[in-house]
């Protein structure tokens, strides 16, 4: 790692001398290789590339001329590891470290494509060089993303060269808080966490309170099974989310401010740990910031990483040194938060849209997206879908498009059935509604939500009460347990639908989760339980029939509910391979031999589904 | 029309204009107004929870209705409050019937339950013999109110518990039976045998001090302790039972009395005035 130059910047004119610095230095460079070394591509194991990369750049003497940066995520998690090398903005992806000679011997120096480790379009079969012209990139807007896969993280330089703190410089040096305030409110920029609430609007009244001591809050929890916006984001760009909160800070009249991260994020956690360090070293965070007087400090509070310390009061009382349980409001954290000051508390997907807005001005931000949902939004797509990854896309857009476009719909040549937005609290949406635009307000009117961000792609093979009974299962896990409707009633919905699972349902169970869902939903203390039957109540208005084919007719139509399907075995595509009686536990299976098609025995069968899964004709059927 | 002071705001409940004051809470003013709102986890002398969910009413604000804990929701001037809609009552009988499968035996939830017409629950039990709803009364009045902490919760959900740490012997409990005090459904209970004092639910024993007087058991060493550490150092503490501390306030009194009888007539009962003035 290169020591950053930044240090002791007195003023917003020094901040601009070191750009220009900066940028002219990188000129020096022929070459710029971006490594992927986001989340996703470590699980490829990345850094044994960036290693080699390293190893093979100084061999042949390059380190002078060719920058190896290993960047936050690119999103393309599905086919990491991955590499961006400039300025032609060659893409290639899946490289294996054997590949890293090659790739500088033909590439670098000799300026050759090499077309293996280009993306091939599924569909045309075409090779694609560049990232931008990818059809995963291609529907994508990159506003909060945008720097992520330029800049090295650990480099407040980078950060810096690319325009980071000019906004900063901007507000500190030319604006009084409430024209930065009416800024944000005129950009529309509404919170990624989950509520939605005109971030402009929560300064003001966090601003309006009485008295001196106010604080600033990061909220990177994060605990959305498969999410990982956020933790992408302060992984890849923490000083994107620094810069957001000074700025917050300045406008509310806040001097401290707190960055709330799950400990299970260790790079977050490392990565932002290092932002804050270098950015107190170039005098962007402590005392007399770009000397104008302002101060502001930031500390990192880390979370044990229950799904309910993502709630705001909660998150407070973590901080706190308290048990992680939230309270009611009113009074709302901007009125009465942490230490029992005015606190404004914003995602850290909120907080890193800031800048920008700063930047390139409140219209602009607002040009994107619709009439009441301004900007892009993250999304984590995940299931069954062939290109899993962190999307961000201009609000408005279809959830078609994001399924199919971008995220190359569904694999195996499945139909799709249904995608989840909202986290685990969210809504169940069917086919018929995939051209929704994706926006606040139209996703809350379906019984869903957009949440922070999570997006899971269902195909046929699901169960909607399988799915159902999953989400109440996590949510009864994460339940606080402190209000009667969310810790008795979430057990209690969860006890039906595994009767109904089980083909032990009736019909009235049906009437009775929705008395039950309706109860909680209205008497739960916080929104984990406000939120938790959208998934039951939306899956029972969009698939009531799979619900009654369970009760009425014991039958799982998935085939998923175990205890609700046969297995059979068509002897006219058994071929007698006998793979079926070798991986059945039970022995149930008999002949699977060139002259004796298998056949099973219904009485030894656990319906486990080894054979079916295992059967290379597609012999095995399920009812 | 009532006298409208500075802090002084209107609210309107279940169709009837009332004055509130800046700070209290929709419950409290509808007891005042003599409204019937069941409580299970408020306490008048703890800070509020809003945990249990039975003391529900909805609040109209601008256009949009809610359902909000009355034990905890700060009036606001102009609120428009229902204590018994159908919103409200329907919404207090799924959180009674969930109160009632968890605890089919405690006579408050079942009492509180059959005021709303639940008799039977279509919830399953998992502990008959279960008693406490979890209102946390007695961790809120040991912790928050005494200062003393020795309880707390355990687990979360549907497991969560309260009980002493790791299950053992408190070390840091006074035995004050605060806890037993406040709990609505007597799942917390003590025990005094002899000098010994046990507060069952929390697996602790205390020694119990005897009266200085009487000779009677009267309070635990600890609580006695704590109190002590809590009065200005010239203030003493007397070991004395209440029983006595009354009968020796009535001797003392009875005394008074009687100089200011000897000194009727003499003194014209000055000095006796004086004498039970400085008692
Ligand atoms: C159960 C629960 C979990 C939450 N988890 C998160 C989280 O992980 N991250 C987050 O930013 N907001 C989370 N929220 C929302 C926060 O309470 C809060 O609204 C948000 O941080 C405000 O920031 P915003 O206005 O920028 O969205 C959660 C809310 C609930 C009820
Ligand atoms: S709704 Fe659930 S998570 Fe929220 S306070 Fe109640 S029990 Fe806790
Ligand atoms: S023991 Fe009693 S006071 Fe404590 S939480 Fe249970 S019911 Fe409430
Ligand atoms: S008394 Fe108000 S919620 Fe329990």
């Amino acid at each position: 790692m290169i020591a950053p130059a930044a240090k002791n910047i007195a003023s917003a004119g020094q901040l601009d001398q070191l750009r220009q610095r900066l940028r002219v230095d990188a000129e020096r460079y022929k070459v710029n290789i971006a490594v992927c070394g986001g989340t996703g591509c470590q699980a490829y194991d990345c850094q044994a590339v960036i290693d080699a990369f390293d190893q093979e750049l100084a061999r042949r003497d390059l380190k002078d001329t060719v920058r190896l940066r290993c960047t936050g995520c690119h999103g393309f998690c599905e086919r990491g590891p991955l590499a961006v090398i400039s300025p032609s903005g060659l893409f290639y992806q899946q490289i294996k470290t054997e590949d890293v000679p090659e790739i500088v011997d033909k590439t670098i120096i000799g300026g050759e494509v090499i077309e293996r480790l280009l993306y091939r379009e599924p569909i045309t079969k075409d090779r694609i060089r560049e990232e931008s012209e990818v059809p995963f990139y291609k529907h994508q807007q990159r506003i909060v993303f945008g720097a992520n896969g330029i800049i090295e993280p650990t480099n407040i330089d980078d950060y810096i060269a690319v325009g980071g703190y000019q906004a900063l410089a901007k507000v500190v040096g030319a604006l009084s808080a409430q024209e930065v305030i009416d800024i944000v409110l005129r950009s529309g920029l509404r919170g990624r966490g989950g509520g939605g609430f005109a971030a402009g609007r929560k300064w003001e009244i966090t601003r309006d309170q009485g008295g001196d001591t106010k604080y600033v809050i990061c909220n990177a929890d994060e605990g959305d099974p498969g999410a990982y916006m956020d933790r992408s984001i302060l992984e890849g760009n923490p000083h994107s989310v620094l810069e957001g909160m000074l700025i917050g800070a300045y406008a509310i009249g806040a001097a401290e401010g707190y960055i709330y991260v799950r400990a299970e994020y260790p790079l977050a956690v490392r990565n932002i740990g290092v932002a804050v360090a270098q950015a107190e070293e170039a005098a962007l965070l402590g005392e007399n910031i770009l000397g104008t007087g302002f101060n502001f400090k930031v500390r990192i509070s880390r979370g044990a990483g229950a799904f309910v310390c993502g709630e705001e009061t909660a998150l407070i009382a973590s901080v706190e040194g308290r048990l992680g349980t939230p309270s009611a409001k009113p009074p709302f954290p901007a009125q009465r938060g942490l230490f029992g000051m005015p606190t404004n508390i914003n995602n850290v997907e909120t907080w890193a849209n800031v800048p920008q807005i700063i930047s390139r001005g409140a219209d602009w931000f607002a040009g994107t997206g619709t009439p009441k949902s301004k900007g892009t939004k993250v999304f984590s797509l995940v299931g069954k879908i062939n290109n899993t990854g962190l999307v961000e896309v201009p609000m408005g857009i279809t959830l078609r498009e994001v399924v199919f476009d971008i995220g190359g719909g569904i694999p195996k040549g499945r139909k799709f059935k249904a995608v989840q937005t909202g986290g685990p609290s969210g809504g169940l949406i069917p086919e018929s509604m995939l051209d929704l635009p994706i926006d606040f307000d139209e996703l809350t009117g379906v019984g869903a939500m957009m949440g922070s961000g999570g997006m899971i792609v269902m195909d046929e093979d699901t169960c909607m009460v399988d799915i159902a009974r999953y989400f109440m299962n996590f949510l009864r896990e994460e339940s606080c347990g402190k209000c009667t409707p969310c810790r008795e009633g979430i057990k209690n919905m969860l006890h039906i639908l595994t009767r109904i699972c089980q083909g032990a349902g009736n019909e009235d169970d049906i009437g009775r989760l929705e008395a039950l869902a309706d109860g909680i939903g209205a008497a739960a203390l916080c929104a984990l339980g406000g939120t938790a039957p959208n998934p039951v109540l939306s899956s029972l208005k969009y698939f009531r029939d799979e619900y009654l084919a369970h009760v009425k007719e014991k039958r799982c139509p998935a085939g998923v509910c175990t205890a609700l399907i046969t297995l059979s075995i068509d002897a006219a595509k058994c071929k007698g391979c006998g793979r079926c009686v070798k991986v059945c536990p039970t022995d149930a299976i008999s002949g699977g031999v060139k002259k004796a098609p298998a056949k099973i025995d219904q009485a030894k069968c656990i319906s486990c589904r080894a054979c079916f899964e295992t059967c290379p004709f597609d012999a095995v059927t399920i009812v | 029309m009532a006298q409208i002071t500075a802090d002084s705001i209107n609210i309107t409940v279940d169709g009837e204009l009332a004055e509130a004051q800046v700070g209290e809470t929709v419950l409290t003013v509808c007891r005042r107004m003599g409204k019937d709102i069941p409580t299970l986890c408020h306490h008048e002398g703890v800070e509020p929870y809003a945990a249990c969910r039975v003391c529900l009413v909805e609040v109209t604000a601008g256009a949009r209705q809610e359902l909000v804990p009355s034990c905890q929701y700060p009036v606001s001037d102009g609120l428009v409050i229902q204590t018994d809609s159908q919103a409200v009552r329907d919404a207090r009988r799924v959180v009674l019937e969930l109160l009632l499968a968890r605890c089919p035996k405690s006579d408050v939830v079942v009492d509180l339950a059959r005021r709303y017409g639940v008799t039977e629950t279509p919830y399953p039990t998992d502990d008959p013999d279960e008693t406490c709803i979890l209102c946390g009364l007695c961790v809120r009045v040991c912790e928050d109110v005494l200062g003393v902490g020795a309880i707390g919760f355990a687990d979360r959900g549907i497991d969560r518990e309260v009980g002493v740490p790791f299950d053992e012997a408190s070390e840091v409990c006074i035995g004050c039976g605060a806890c037993v005090a406040v709990c609505p459904t007597g799942h917390v209970c003590s025990i005094d045998d002899g000098l010994v004092r046990r507060m069952e639910t929390w697996k602790t024993e205390l020694e119990l001090e005897e009266c200085e007087v009487c000779g009677r058991p009267f309070a635990t060493v600890k609580q006695l302790d704590h109190i002590r550490g809590l009065l200005p150092e010239h203030v003493p503490l007397n070991r004395i039972c209440p029983v006595c501390r009354r009968s020796q306030a009535v001797q003392r009194l009875s005394e008074a009395c009687s100089i200011v009888v000897d000194n009727l007539g003499a003194t014209a009962g000055q000095d006796g005035i004086e004498n039970l003035k400085s008692l």
